[in-house]
């Protein structure tokens, strides 16, 4: 440096790299040499004397880049995987009122306050409130009350009180004393009432001038920019101040608190690889595609190859609308969707075959369950049922019925008519169960229809009681009148369709 | 012009205190006047190095008298070797200017080294 001072700062620094040569930005450690570049920002990628290749651009060979967040057009993975980790237990709790933050174990605290924005009056913008960042320690399970009012927003840890101040006139809150602190903008007080200047986020609060409000601070970190001043109008949150002559009121203030666990781990929580692989370093494994992780039960949700798999940790993946209800459910047969349609249940149709010879009631159909709660008031599940088979030399009758955990429900019984004797025949039964109400003492009607060659039949049970908070096992019984003639048929598939919401 | 012949002096280390010119109210202050290194017998002397210490954070200005000679961002764990040294005449003082407070520690210290050129002719 020209100063002669060997260890100096500057600051102005300008680098005219050329795009060819030795030219740019080096770091090395402990000195130059072959395999000491740990890092160098290059108009053109090349050589340096010691026989290091760099690349075009900024590169950072060694260790961590640290940052708050990272803007960029492209990304490319070189060689990948991406592997993301977090720590597990950290957590951001915003309070926008009074309440209590209990911490689950001993760690820190980051916290961003801003302090509420004053009210203008009829002369008067109102001022901004105050922005406050520190740190604290906080020990497991204590609760710790955050305060929102019209003086500040504040809240006091294990060794420190941490207060942004809010403004009570048109002047900008100040007189925090903590770490990282930014006053509010002051309202404008000349002509036609101007805002006050919002609260500081990354910087200071602009001051509100006449018919203009003032400009909050900027967004720094996971802290949020501050509220702009009003025009004829109230601040905007957090902490901007009123302005115009209605006396519009100010904005409320906002505390934002990063907690992280002393001694929390760090755990995968996302991975966009070209193909599975295990992480050296931790053991940890992940599949090709794009996966999230929840730690709690491994993988959460995967996009491999086209197919999005889903995991959540009762087995029950939601699709939730904006109000966080569930508008799809994807139960451990299918999926469901509300009132927009329905989509059936994968897969629909078991081919087992059943025979039925006795004379009595004989499965002759799979166990179909439905899942708990999956009945909605006005679902309809219809099981239908074909297969074919011999009548008896001696003609007899032939009946089905739904098997539920209630019984055997709505009976239809083919008159001994419906095949003459020996002769074969085909059939079919669709059996409907329709829900009426859901709850442990749910009720769902049940109606049965058989078809069989020369017959038609028909039975339907009224508010079968049915817990639709359990699973419910639906399935096709049917008995010959009498074993005589030695009757037969066999089932050949069964399909159970899901209707409604 | 002839060549110089320098003659190097013992170097003189000095520990700052609390400041009283009232130029540098609140902070430590290295003073160091020429009058009492014993040279009035030179025309002009020259302090061609300096090294100092002091609280990390705070830079120092260095001043001839009631004039700025050298400032530096970091005045701390650094040391000047200037491509022009600092040049002197006997009853000038050096001042260093620390922006650091008294209430900081350590107190800094400086370390100056002097030369002459013996070629030039001396008083008496």
């Amino acid at each position: 440096m020209g100063s002669g001072w060997n260890n100096d700062q500057i600051a102005l620094l300008v680098l005219n790299a050329q795009a060819t040569g030795y030219s740019g930005l080096f770091v090395y450690s402990p000195s130059p040499g072959p395999g000491n570049l740990i890092g160098s920002w290059a108009a053109a990628a090349g050589i340096d004397p010691y026989g290091n290749s760099y690349p075009a651009g900024l590169s950072v060979d060694l260790g961590v880049l640290e940052g708050v967040a990272i803007a960029a057009t492209t990304m490319t993975l070189d060689p990948g995987p991406f592997l993301l980790y977090g720590n597990i237990n950290q957590t951001v709790t915003v309070f926008t009122t009074t309440g209590t933050f209990t911490p689950p174990g001993n760690g820190t605290v980051n916290v961003g306050f801003y302090g509420a924005g004053a009210a203008g009056t009829a002369h008067a913008g109102g001022g901004g409130g105050e922005f406050a960042n520190d740190t604290d320690t906080v020990t497991g399970s204590t609760p710790y009350t955050i305060t929102l009012d019209s003086t500040s927003t504040r809240a006091t840890f294990n060794t420190k009180t941490i207060t942004a101040h809010s403004a009570t006139s048109a002047t900008g809150a100040s007189g925090s004393t903590n770490a990282v602190h930014y006053n509010g903008g002051n309202g404008s007080t000349t002509g036609f009432a101007g805002g006050g200047g919002g609260a500081g986020g990354g910087g200071p609060g602009g001051n509100g001038s006449a018919g203009l409000g003032g400009s909050g601070g900027p967004a720094g970190g996971l802290y949020p920019a501050g509220g702009e001043g009003g025009i004829v109008a109230a601040g905007t949150a957090p902490g901007g101040g009123g302005g115009g002559a209605g006396s519009f009121a100010g904005a409320a203030g906002l505390a934002v608190i990063v907690y992280t666990e002393t001694g929390g781990s760090l755990s995968l929580v996302a991975a966009i690889a070209q193909g599975p692989g295990t992480d050296p370093n931790t053991g940890d494994t992940y599949d090709g595609g794009v996966e999230t992780f929840n730690p709690a039960f491994g993988s959460g949700v995967q996009m491999v190859g086209g197919i999005l798999n889903l995991k959540t940790a009762n087995g029950t993946p939601q699709f939730q609308g904006a109000a966080g209800s569930a508008e799809i459910i994807a139960g451990a047969g299918g999926l469901h969707a509300g009132l927009s349609g329905y989509i059936n249940f994968s897969p629909a149709a078991d081919f087992t075959n059943f025979t039925v010879t006795a004379a009595s009631f004989t499965q002759c159909s799979k166990n179909w369950s439905i899942p708990a709660n999956d009945p909605q008031v006005g679902t309809v599940y219809r099981l239908t049922v074909e297969g074919s088979g011999t009548q008896g030399s001696t003609a007899q009758t032939l009946t089905f019925a739904l098997g539920v955990s209630a019984g055997n429900e709505a009976s239809a019984g083919l008159l001994n008519t419906f095949a003459a004797a020996s002769t074969n025949f085909t059939f079919k039964v669709v059996f409907e169960v329709t829900f009426i109400t859901t709850g442990s003492s749910g009720t769902a009607d049940i109606s049965t229809q058989v078809q069989g060659k020369n017959g038609v039949a028909t039975g339907f049970t009224t508010a079968v009681a049915f817990d639709t908070t359990s699973a419910v096992t639906l399935k096709a019984q049917a008995e010959w009148g009498s074993t005589t003639g030695a009757p037969t048929f066999t089932s050949y598939h069964s399909v159970l369709e899901r209707i409604g919401p | 012009m002839a060549d110089q012949l320098w003659i190097y002096l013992p170097p003189i280390s000095i520990t700052a205190a609390a400041d009283t010119t009232g130029y540098n109210t609140g902070n430590w202050t290295g003073t160091l006047s020429t009058s009492s290194m014993s040279l009035s017998y030179l025309t002009r002397f020259e302090c061609y190095k300096m090294t100092i210490d002091g609280p990390i954070g705070f830079e120092l200005s260095v001043y001839i008298d009631d004039k700025k000679w050298s400032h530096t961002a970091q005045g701390w764990a650094n040391e000047w070797d200037p491509a022009h040294a600092m040049p002197l005449q006997a009853g000038m003082t050096i001042y260093l200017f620390w922006t650091a407070p008294t209430t900081t520690s350590p107190a800094p210290t400086a370390t100056l080294w002097f030369r002459y050129d013996s070629s030039i002719a001396q008083v008496g």
